[in-house]
């Protein structure tokens, strides 16, 4: 049997990593007990009858139970209007699977379906074998070698004939013992790979992305010659462009309805900075994100009277809305393609699966400034970790241009300064916490997101950091409408259980936040730790000394500084007060392997500092 | 305010028949939907003025949404040419959108299928869109909960609604029918998440069904209409009875932590009976339920059931021959035997793990009451043990008389001869003890013998309380503190009464209780091998052996349960104590036999936290090993506004010595002695060293079970005594 669907699909948007080898789909609740003992893949390209190049993949699958009783064994397929799905056989007899839509949050609407279908392992072994056509051979899935899991032996077996020059680009390859065999026949060349007791590691914290750890590989057919005819294909960055643009040409975008709002929002703006930032913002405000994935509209983006009308798009439309408004201005505003950090790889391999995300990038004064009006609150010039130091593809004409978006570590800042004075065996005085960059854009996003009444209830919450000791009042209103400033807030507070007095002693403890304290030992763990954002967290706190009191011991400094993170907590007397100084930084969000035992290391002088106490002793 | 239970309502024994997808504009489906339009505009006009209102009155302008206007229209159909009891619901509501959250909440907008669904949008101008639900996509997951409506399909849709904004107001309706084989029971509370302005509930009311109803605390009651109500055509029939709810400006209600939501909520309660079903006597529509017809029907039902499934554990238990035997102890047996009978079958029928875990980790009765009810007292009956059926309304629903629905009472049996009540069986109930939801609990008792009667007498009674000493939580903790300024702590916790009840099934994840059980009971025997077991030992004068049990407890399904039940305890663990590392744990008594019933468990564990350095000294979160207390917010302690209500009073006991290295003095340990005593509870603290142990008693009570609104303040001194003890620290100089 066979499942079909239309033609095209869908891949375009903030969250998606699917592979046909990988089944991300398992229901089964004694795991460990199921092994797949040998996993064999064939793939293979060919002509169909309209002379068009496809591709098939072949899955042989052998499961081993070794449990008592009887369990599921689940295995589900990725396809959409680009593939289909048939010779699905359980023990060599044909089984119907079952259909369903894939829903996942964040993508309102996707027409990628599951096919998945069970077997059931009763003191039997199973095996499974189906095929997935690849109807359109830009969208051949990545090969990953890990599957839901564990397994014995895989193969897989490409069979490129000699009129395609197919690119296989292996990716995170080092250190594993995947085998590779090549072998030239005559109409074809055969590479075979090979690897064994293949474990899916359960990871839960820290979560890296599967590109980004597990070896996997891509396949790009960079032309096809048939009939004595080359036929390009992905040669290059510029090939994938050119799709690309032919997609954004048949928008059909009218500007008609925008151009009065345009006109409205430019009014009193005389700069460039404060025009562009004017149609930028408005988007953003006005402007829902909502993730669609369907057909063709996975790749290209929805026009901009449509969006405009509907108030709300997926990241295409919302910078082809942009786009559009900014041309409306007089600027020059391009579509831009760009894969978010959760991709590996760069441009240099001209694949679908290289970006998943569109932005706008508007040229002033030659320079781009990129636009991504899904991050609300984002002021003009902040680029969300998530595509910082990412090649940017921007439309230029028939050309495109590849630009790498600005690094800027130190962006995602919270700052907090308080001065405190020890009164009544409490901790009190006031404080001011700022937030920028994308620390204040993911703040005030979720503020906005949340009932108004409940707003100030977080923000106590917050800078209390959840500690019932801690008392917070805060000062002033929370500002959600100005982006264009840091998230200040000015506060009183009142920190209880910080003082021990022994009388002619005082134990003081200015700490309340305890950054990273409840970090876990990272253990037992063969991939890198994703902590998920470049930040600086500062913290400087005065502490005024008590009157009668002198200074007997401050706690041991820590000065951490590396290429991964810096870690700097001092107590210091100047005059009668203690000035509290708190820097932490990270540097880089992914923590390699070989760093787990140093990180451990730091994580416990933190816990130690953050224990220690001031003591004052009486005069 | 309040808690409220669920959306708007929620149904027993639904049974949906029929559903029609909503996207097939076929011509079968375009007629359906014009039939129900036509009916939801015959039900509520075309002119609805509940539905003109656009303004959010000034006293919810700080709300996130309003609902303007809510109607329900609820139809119970008779329908003799399907001969199906069916029930068509119209159903209305106006929500004002009055900040982004609400703007984001209704941007994606969910509806289940129906006979017709529409959704209009009005601008702050008072323009209006339609929305076109042709676009919207089936979703089978993460429908927000004010979506959510258990009454009818599962099926939902969701749109993205274009151009939403603060200020917009959503109209949407919907008409679908349901039929139900059996009874319908509505629990409908009358306030949410959102203030209600103004709305209307409507129950039409076919003369072949029954249907009984009552408001409770502080919702309107509902009043009959002398027009009468919609027939199956749509029209106004004075033998269709009318039943009418209507509220305006209904607040918007919170969770508070122990609250009863049928004591505090404002609510409906509904229960419609198809035809041939009558609980109460000539009134087909009234707001006074016959308990005692409800009693007799219940029991008939059961009796049903009973007849074959007695059959087999009838027959073991005469094998017992428990004739002669001591009351207690035949009553005990016969009720293990009901549990592991439940047990046996489940293995006997090879179903999965996942059953036995179930089985075993529900802390609910298994059987429904009634049918555990007639099962007990018939084979009590079988060992000459007279008793008597009960039904009872658990505290937490309130009264008897406030019974309204078939599933709000408890039934049990009570052995007069002794004193004692038996309870549903579940994993852990323990024969002879009243679990603490039925404490206190009111209801009526009727001697089994005389159960067909058409006279029989329905005695009042009122299930014991425990007291304050049967329910006690008490920690004995050692620990000491070590060279590196680790703590080994070693943990014998003591739980009885309501305590060994609600953590039974956290720490009995072992199966030894089971296989005592099963021995005491012989469920491992045929009934031949305990009648030829019974007789040799009549003729040896011997105490009974038995053979090895044939349940098979090695097996992947238990250790799989064992093992997911370890992960449960030590997550427990680690909420309650800062462990580092977790060491041995074992059951001393499992609470489910003997006179105390004392659960006691014992466990190790070191931890890396509690003491740490400062400067030349020690810190020692000393405090902190109480374990977690309750941490009220300030919301909390300053907002309450329902009566506070748990099952029984309780204390909870820490007594813990700490060995702290020879030479050192614990500094600071005044702070720790407390003293908080109020007629409500207390939280009392002292804590010494005397040579290098410190010691600590703590003991916290709640000294009754219901308290009202205005003594929360004493609860809160006492509760916030608790926490600020685990905030403290001590300096070991």
């Amino acid at each position: 049997m066979a499942i079909k669907m239309g033609h095209n699909k869908v891949l375009f948007s903030l969250v998606i990593c699917l592979c046909f080898v990988f089944n991300g789909y398992s229901q089964v609740t004694n795991k460990d007990k199921i092994r797949i003992q040998s996993a064999e893949y064939e793939l293979e390209f060919y002509l169909n009858d309209e002379d068009e190049v496809n591709a098939e993949l072949r899955v042989f699958k052998k499961y081993v139970y070794s449990g008592i009783g009887e369990y599921g064994i689940s295995e589900s397929v990725f396809f959409d209007n680009t593939s289909e799905v048939k010779r699905i056989r359980k023990n060599g007899k044909k089984i119907k699977p079952i259909i369903s839509d894939y829903q996942s949050r964040g993508i309102f609407h996707s027409d990628l379906k599951i096919c998945y279908f069970e077997g059931s392992a009763y003191e039997e072994d199973i095996e499974i074998s189906y095929t997935k056509v690849f109807e359109d051979i830009k969208h051949v899935d990545p090969f990953y070698f890990v599957d839901a899991y564990d397994v014995r032996n895989v193969k897989l077996t490409v069979f490129r004939p000699q009129w395609i020059d197919l690119n296989i680009v292996e990716w995170n390859f080092e250190d594993t013992l995947i085998e590779k065999i090549q072998k030239e026949e005559k109409d074809e060349s055969i590479y075979t790979y090979t690897a064994t007791n293949i474990e899916l590691p359960e990871i839960e914290n820290g979560k890296p992305s599967y590109s980004s750890v597990f070896p996997h590989l891509l396949f790009v057919v960079r032309s096809a010659t048939i009939r004595n005819k080359v036929q390009p294909y992905m040669r290059d960055v510029g090939d994938l462009y050119k799709w690309y643009s032919g997609l954004v040409k048949e928008i059909g975008n009218d500007n008609t309805e925008i151009r009065s709002i345009v006109t409205d929002l430019l009014k009193g703006k005389s700069s460039d900075i404060e025009k562009i930032k004017s149609i930028y913002y408005w988007v953003q405000d006005n402007i829902r994100y909502v993730a669609f994935e369907y057909g063709i509209m996975g790749f290209q983006p929805e026009s901009c009277q449509k969006v405009f009308k509907n108030k709300y798009g997926d990241c295409k439309g919302m910078a082809n809305l942009t786009k559009e408004m900014l041309e409306i201005a007089g600027y020059d505003a391009r579509l831009t393609w760009i894969g978010t950090n959760s991709l590996p790889y760069d441009y240099s391999i001209p694949s679908l699966y290289v970006d998943n995300h569109m932005i706008c990038t508007v040229m002033l004064d030659g320079k781009p400034v990129f636009l991504d009006a899904t991050e609300k609150f984002a002021d003009m010039y902040h680029y969300a970790s998530r595509i910082q130091g990412k090649q940017a593809l921007i439309e230029d004409g028939d050309n495109y241009l590849i630009e790498r978006v600005p690094v800027d570590v130190k962006a995602n800042v919270e700052q907090t300064s308080q001065e405190l004075q020890i009164l009544d065996s409490k901790l009190v005085g006031s404080g001011r916490v700022e937030l920028l960059g994308g620390r204040k854009v993911r703040l005030m996003t979720y503020l906005k997101s949340m009932p108004r009444n409940k707003r100030e209830d977080y923000m106590v919450n917050y800078i209390g950091n959840g500690n019932k000791s801690v008392g917070v009042k805060l000062l002033e209103e929370i500002d959600l409408d100005n982006r264009d400033q840091s998230l200040e807030l000015p506060y009183e507070i009142i920190i209880e259980n910080q003082i021990i007095d022994l009388g002619s002693e005082l134990y003081v403890n200015t700490e309340t936040d305890n950054t990273f304290e409840g970090f876990e030992k990272i253990e037992d763990r063969a991939y890198p730790y994703n902590l998920r954002e470049e930040v600086v967290l500062n913290n400087h706190t005065v502490l005024n000394i008590p009157t009668g009191y002198e200074v007997d011991y401050l706690p041991e400094s820590v000065v951490i500084d590396n290429e991964l993170c810096e870690l700097k907590l001092s107590y210091k007397v100047d005059g009668d007060k203690i000035n509290y100084i708190k820097e932490i930084g990270i540097k880089k969000k992914m923590i390699p392997v070989d760093y787990f035992e140093k990180w451990n290391g730091w994580m416990e002088q933190l816990k130690t500092f953050y224990s220690d106490q001031i003591i004052f002793k009486k005069l | 305010m309040k808690r409220i239970i669920g959306l708007i309502l929620v149904i027993a024994f639904v049974f949906p028949q029929f559903a029609y997808a909503q996207k097939k504009k076929d011509r079968n489906r375009r007629k359906i939907e014009k039939k129900a339009l036509e009916y939801y505009e015959t039900v509520f006009g075309k002119r609805n003025k509940m539905f003109t209102l656009s303004e959010i009155p000034d006293e919810y302008k700080d709300e996130s949404k309003v609902v303007l206007a809510q109607q329900v229209h609820l139809a119970l159909l008779r329908n003799t040419t399907m001969n199906t009891n069916s029930t068509k619901v119209a159903l209305r509501k106006r929500v004002y959108l009055n900040d982004e959250a609400a703007v984001n909440e209704f941007s994606e907008f969910f509806y289940q299928n129906s006979d017709v669904v529409g959704v209009t949008i009005i601008k702050p101008d008072g323009t209006k869109e339609t929305v076109d639900l042709d676009e919207a996509v089936e979703v089978t997951s993460d429908v927000p909960k004010f979506y959510q409506d258990r009454f009818h399909s599962d099926d939902y849709y969701k749109i993205a609604i274009a151009g939403l904004e603060v200020g917009d107001i959503v109209d949407y309706y919907k008409v679908f029918n349901e039929s139900y084989l059996r009874n319908i029971e509505l629990l409908i509370p009358v306030a949410s998440e959102a203030p209600i302005v103004e709305q209307e509930i409507i129950f039409d009311i076919d003369k072949l069904w029954t249907a009984y109803y009552n408001s409770f605390n502080g919702a309107a009651q509902m009043k009959l209409d002398p027009k009468g109500g919609f027939d199956m055509k749509g029209r106004q029939r004075k033998s269709v009875k009318r039943l009418r709810f209507t509220a305006k400006n209904t607040a918007a209600v919170n969770d508070e932590r122990w609250s009863f939501d049928r004591l505090d909520a404002p609510l409906i309660k509904f229960m419609a009976l198809p035809p041939g079903v009558n609980y109460g006597g000539d009134d087909k529509v009234s707001n006074n339920l016959d308990k005692k017809k409800m009693f007799d029907n219940a029991l008939s039902f059961a009796s049903l059931y009973v007849k074959t499934e007695k059959r087999d554990i009838g027959k073991r238990v005469k094998a017992l021959n428990l004739v002669n035997e001591d009351i207690d102890y035949a009553a005990e047996i016969i009720y293990r035997m009901l549990r592991v009978n439940t047990l046996r079958k489940v293995d006997g029928d090879s179903e999965t793990a996942e059953d036995f875990s179930y089985y075993l980790s529900r802390n609910s009765r298994e059987l429904p009451g009634e049918i555990f009810a007639v099962l007990y007292a018939e084979l009590l009956k079988s060992a000459e043990i007279s008793s008597d059926i009960v039904m009872v309304m658990p505290k937490s629903g309130g009264d008897l008389s406030d019974v309204v629905l078939y599933s709000e009472p408890t039934f049990g049996v009570y052995i007069p001869s002794t004193k004692k009540y038996y309870w549903p069986v579940n994993s852990f109930s323990v024969p002879g003890k009243t679990p603490s939801y039925l404490q206190g609990a009111n209801g009526f008792k009727v001697d089994y013998a005389k159960i067909s009667k058409r006279k029989k007498n329905y005695a009042p009674c009122t299930v014991g309380m425990s007291t304050i000493d049967d329910n006690i939580y008490e920690v004995k903790m050692k620990a000491i503190v070590g060279d590196d300024n680790t703590l080994q702590v070693d943990v014998n916790m003591l739980l009885t009464g309501y305590y060994r009840n609600v953590y039974s099934s956290l720490f009995l994840y072992n199966t030894n209780h089971l296989k005592e059980e099963i021995k005491m009971t012989r469920a491992n025997l045929s009934v031949r091998e305990i009648k030829n077991e019974i007789k040799q030992a009549k003729k040896r004068k011997k105490k009974k052996k038995f053979d090895e049990l044939e349940f098979n407890f090695n097996n992947s399904d238990w250790m799989e349960y064992n093992k997911n039940k370890k992960e449960l305890f030590e997550n427990w663990l680690e909420s309650e104590y800062e462990v580092t590392e977790i060491g041995d744990k074992s059951v001393v008594e499992n609470g489910m036999s003997g006179e105390s019933n004392l659960l006691h468990i014992q466990f190790d564990f070191t931890s890396d936290s509690y003491v740490n350095k400062a400067g030349p000294n020690l810190v020692f979160d000393l405090g902190k090993l109480i374990g977690d207390q309750v941490e009220l917010t300030e919301d909390e302690i300053n907002e309450r506004e329902s009566d506070i209500n748990f099952h029984v009073a309780r204390s909870i006991v820490n007594t813990i010595s700490v060995e702290i290295p020879e030479g050192k003095t614990a500094r600071g340990l005044d702070q720790l002695n407390m003293n908080v005593v109020n007629e409500i509870g207390e939280f009392v603290s002292t804590v010494k060293q005397v040579d290098n142990i410190i010691q600590i008693k703590t003991i916290k009570k709640y000294k009754n079970n219901s308290f009202s609104t205005d003594q929360w303040s004493k609860m809160v001194e006492f509760l916030e005594a608790a926490f600020q003890f685990t905030e403290k620290k001590v300096i070991l100089k």
